[in-house]
């Protein structure tokens, strides 16, 4: 009887969040399940007939696909790592909201992230460009050679992390600030009356304070990193010598040029169990640091 | 409690009921649309102001004929991978257009998948069909079948700046006509500022995944590069494999400006940075609008040395087809005729200045406008060689393009990377 009642007293909550999960079912859960099914079909647009694991088979023979998942996760690594420190110390540099100019700065960091990818690799492109390029400029004023940076197969994959770099590191820094306003101010005044220096300070207080932050941008930067793909697409296509291909161009490629739905399902799932990987170290360890004891 | 219990569930139960209603709203609207007239959809090649006004002029034409029939053009990238992109999402989503303008290559790549309705039936009573020169026919043919027509060809002219020639002591009217010359000539056109170069002798693309400036090279060393006949590559041959040696040598010679080939608008001959290219028509009116002070002229077909026969330029051409999914088949052969009609192809002609696809306007073409330039197209149209129609073609632009890549970059020596390619491209299209 009481168990009745409340379901009735949850139904509005229940009607409530009923738009989310109808949307989640309808654009996310029910996509990953007719893509899993794909992968195991030959499916060209033309025809369909089920392949069994042969998709995942030709996947591990598949040297350019390997070579994608190589680029990847040198992209993520980097691009993650670099886009995090970075992000922390122009945090800590723009923290304090009373000083001269910081709003402007913080404003001017964050303005990367809320522009188009696309647009702004339209933009990386020309500043990339090998004669005119205002990159080039600026490393020959420095008294090095002009480089040929995005048709150069050692350079390219470093100049498109670059770009990944630039672009994130604004919603970083804007991570991070929230999380250093949190730390209670009292943690700081009684560490210097015990004469802990701002070292000292930054080890034993910031960077523990900043852990869940620190975690939930790793966790979040590393899914989006490994779904790197427009700026790709468009300032590299993928070369030179798919020295910067990574998984989900491949899956463009393989799926949208080449018809072949299938083998880019496949691929897709492999995408996909990483991602899930991640999201489970999220849900585990996320939560890790916020019960500190103050 | 129970009467703001039922207030809180009749909210959500609008709230709700809002959101979904307002998903399927604009289907009711268009279905009513769609029963006072027929809408045909029509998408183009190109998204630049030229291509859009010019759509737009043909849809205007064709309403003033056919007032009941609608016609929506859309505009596509004019890069393969791109339209590529853009019909399978529309296969997928059921919203195919009725009527489309494809590339050379789409003519088999789309062809087998069964994206095209059979043409014959609607050509037999079409007025005009004996006015279409053959190979607007011709080059619409998939195994056979009719599934698309002509309407543009589209050559690659190697163009070059007089005005640079003059400056660097060169006879402008004696451009170079082999390999040989053309290397050496833009040995002495490049500028550089210690060893970056600063103005291309020859615009060498660094990326060339669609193959336009390639293929060329190896069919005028006699290479067929796709063996159509049996459906089986064939760029492993002692013809290939030169061309691709003098690719290498010359990329060697930093006389070049990297770039994509793809990317038409940022070749450096079209911005005023190289002395000679491989050009589509399009280009050469994007360069005349940026330098209309510039003399151009147009090589000769490159051949491979004094003694060889005649080279093989690239001419890819533009068509238009109809969907076979179409709705309103009737009603997209009509508006297919219409950009088949005379008004229609010179309009074409004088816009992208490309060649006349109609025997009754051929008189009119010559007398008109650039002679030089006109007589250059005619050339390289009659010459040309665009891509193999078979299903394969992404797959063989993928593997070459990187052989491509590893000779420029010294990585490979022509015949390792174009045996790999091979071997690739073999083993995917055997499954």
């Amino acid at each position: 009887m009481r168990r009745t009642k409340r379901i009735g007293d949850d139904r509005c909550g229940y009607v409530f969040i009923a738009p989310y999960y109808i949307f989640f079912v309808m654009f996310v859960l029910f996509p990953i399940l007719v893509n899993i099914g794909l992968s195991f079909t030959d499916f060209n647009l033309k025809s369909i007939s089920f392949v069994g694991v042969e998709n995942y088979v030709t996947m591990i023979s598949d040297s350019l696909f390997w070579i994608s998942v190589k680029n990847t996760l040198i992209y993520v690594v980097f691009t993650v790592f670099f886009t995090m420190v970075l992000g922390l110390l122009l945090a800590l540099a723009l923290r304090s909201a009373a000083l001269w100019g910081t709003k402007f700065f913080r404003g001017i960091i964050y303005m990367p992230y809320v522009t188009s990818m696309v647009a702004m690799s339209m933009v990386w492109l020309w500043m990339y460009d090998p004669t005119h390029g205002v990159i080039n400029v600026l490393t020959e004023m420095l008294g090095i050679s002009a480089q040929q940076w995005l048709y150069d197969e050692k350079l390219a994959l470093g100049a498109v992390i670059v770009m990944g770099i630039w672009k994130g590191i604004g919603y970083y820094m804007t991570l991070f600030l929230a999380g250093l306003n949190n730390i209670p101010a009292y943690l700081y005044e009684a560490a210097k009356i015990d004469g802990a220096n701002a070292i000292q300070c930054f080890k034993h207080i910031t960077l523990p304070m900043l852990k869940p932050v620190t975690f939930f941008i790793m966790i979040t930067g590393v899914i989006s990193a490994f779904n790197v793909f427009e700026q790709v697409n468009v300032m590299t296509s993928g070369g030179p010598m798919n020295s910067t291909t990574t998984i989900v161009h491949q899956i463009y490629t393989r799926a949208f040029t080449e018809y072949k739905m299938g083998y880019g399902a496949a691929e897709a799932v492999f995408l996909l169990l990483i991602v899930f990987v991640f999201t489970i170290l999220n849900f585990k360890y996320g939560n890790q640091g916020q019960d500190l004891d103050i | 409690m129970k009467g703001k219990r039922t207030i809180s569930v009749a909210m959500a139960a609008i709230v709700v009921s809002g959101l979904l209603s307002s998903c399927g709203q604009s289907q009711e609207e268009k279905t009513g649309d769609e029963k006072e007239q027929v809408t045909l959809q029509y998408w183009y090649q190109g998204t630049d102001q030229l291509s859009t006004e010019f759509a737009q002029r043909c849809v205007e034409s064709f309403n003033e004929k056919y007032p009941d029939i609608k016609v929506e053009a859309t505009g596509m990238s004019t890069t393969i991978s791109d339209q590529e992109t853009k019909l399978n999402a529309a296969t997928l989503s059921d919203t195919y257009p009725d009527v489309i303008a494809v590339v050379l290559a789409e003519v088999g790549s789309r062809g087998s998948l069964g994206d095209f309705e059979p043409l014959e039936p609607y050509i037999e009573k079409w007025k005009e069909k004996e006015d279409l020169f053959d190979s607007a026919y011709e080059m619409g043919k998939y195994q056979g079948t009719q599934v698309a027509l002509g309407v543009l060809p589209n050559p690659q002219i190697y163009t070059y700046r007089k005005d640079v020639f003059k400056e660097a002591g060169l006879d402008p009217e004696d451009p170079p006509s082999t390999w040989a010359e053309l290397k050496d000539t833009a040995e002495k056109l490049t500028k550089r500022e210690g060893d970056k170069v600063v103005f291309a002798g020859l615009d060498i693309p660094s990326i060339d995944s669609s193959l336009v400036f390639i293929e060329p090279y190896m069919r005028t060393a006699g290479s067929k590069v796709v063996d159509e006949e049996k459906g089986e590559p064939a760029f492993t041959d002692e013809a290939a494999v030169e061309a691709l040696n003098f690719l290498g040598e010359m990329a060697q010679m930093n006389i070049f400006i990297p770039h994509d080939q793809q990317k038409g608008e940022e070749h450096p001959f079209v911005n005023g940075n190289a002395a000679i290219s491989n050009l589509s028509t399009a280009n050469i009116q994007a360069f005349r609008a940026n330098y209309p002070d510039a003399e151009l002229g147009y090589l000769p077909i490159l051949k491979k040395d004094e003694n060889s026969g005649d080279g093989v330029c690239f001419c890819g051409y533009q068509l238009i087809a109809m969907s076979g999914s179409s709705k309103h088949k009737d009603e997209a052969w009509l508006f297919m005729e219409h950009m088949m009609s005379n008004d229609v192809v010179w309009d074409r002609t004088e816009t992208f200045n490309t060649p006349i696809v109609k025997k009754s306007l051929e008189d009119k073409y010559m007398e008109s406008g650039d002679k030089e330039l006109k007589s250059a197209i005619l050339n390289y149209v009659e010459n040309g060689k665009g891509k193999a129609t078979v299903p394969w073609v992404s797959e063989l632009n993928k593997y070459v393009s990187v052989a491509y890549e590893e000779v420029i970059n010294g990585k490979k020596t022509a015949q390792e990377a174009l045996n790999d390619a091979n071997d690739l491209l073999t083993k995917e299209i055997s499954k």
